[in-house]
């Protein structure tokens, strides 16, 4: 079985990944997976060539796994993909919302135009006119954001 | 001191979509599923070597098709240590993969044409 020395090495190896990594609940479950890989590559090392140094052996098994900032930037590299594919259907969820919210405001405010004025303000023509302002609105607006 | 090669960074770019590949391509050939350090050893045994692996890098790709709902999971007890996470296709990740082939055959298929 390992003794304390091997034990250690692999400890302060995981250590260093858990400090470059955020504190979360995937980081503690990256480093579950790290340490049972280490136990099963160890393992199989020390079946197939059980006369050899365990230190040495050891020290294959981590080399194999690749350094903490290699695990660090490929585990990086994931998590980003994730959340800007996640911002991207946010947006599109966003500007769903508003474009409902905005024809349910126009319809509504001329529908209330169309009674006050006892259909002297015809409905129909009103929710044209209205989305043509929300429109012009847009469009000025996106204007704006786009000189800023 | 000199930066990376072209090719290393070429090797680097072209490496992380082959490898989803390769790890959707090793779980497929195990109906009842393979572990993280079983996927680690054939990819490194059938490519021999050609992908550079570090095998601690193969976890957060693990994660992500797990997130992608492209693998499942399952734990197995083990004698030995700790237990240990089993990955299946599910059925997308299936679907998935026969597409990802078709595609990778045609790449090739056409880079081959484009050398003559």
């Amino acid at each position: 079985m390992r003794n304390d020395e091997i034990n250690r090495v692999i400890e302060d190896y995981l250590k260093k990944i858990r400090k470059i990594l955020p504190d979360s609940f995937e980081t503690e479950d990256l480093l579950e997976d790290l340490r049972v890989h280490i136990n099963d590559s160890y393992n199989d090392k020390v079946q197939k060539n059980p006369d050899e140094d365990k230190q040495s052996m050891v020290r294959e098994v981590l080399e194999a796994l690749g350094t903490p900032e290699e695990i660090a930037e490929e585990y990086g590299k994931e998590e980003v993909d994730e959340e800007e594919r996640k911002s991207n259907i946010d947006r599109w969820i966003y500007y769903t919302m508003r474009l409902t919210l905005v024809v349910l405001v126009v319809v509504l405010a001329s529908w209330v135009a169309s009674v006050l004025t006892e259909g002297a303000v015809d409905f129909i023509l009103a929710v044209v006119v209205l989305l043509a302002f929300a429109v012009l609105e847009w469009l000025v607006r996106t204007q704006q954001t786009k000189d800023a | 001191m000199k930066g990376p090669s072209f090719e290393d960074t070429w090797k680097v770019e072209i490496r992380r979509g082959i490898l989803q590949y390769a790890v959707l391509a090793i779980v497929n050939r195990h109906e009842k599923g393979i572990h993280g350090y079983g996927i680690a050893r054939e990819l490194e045994e059938r490519t021999d070597g050609l992908l550079q692996v570090k095998e601690g890098t193969l976890y957060p790709i693990l994660h992500r098709l797990r997130k992608e709902r492209l693998l499942n999971v399952h734990t197995e007890k083990s004698e030995s240590g700790p237990s240990r996470k089993v990955y299946v296709l599910t059925g997308e990740g299936d679907r998935v993969f026969r597409h990802l082939t078709l595609l990778v055959g045609d790449i090739f298929e056409k880079l081959e044409a484009l050398k003559e």
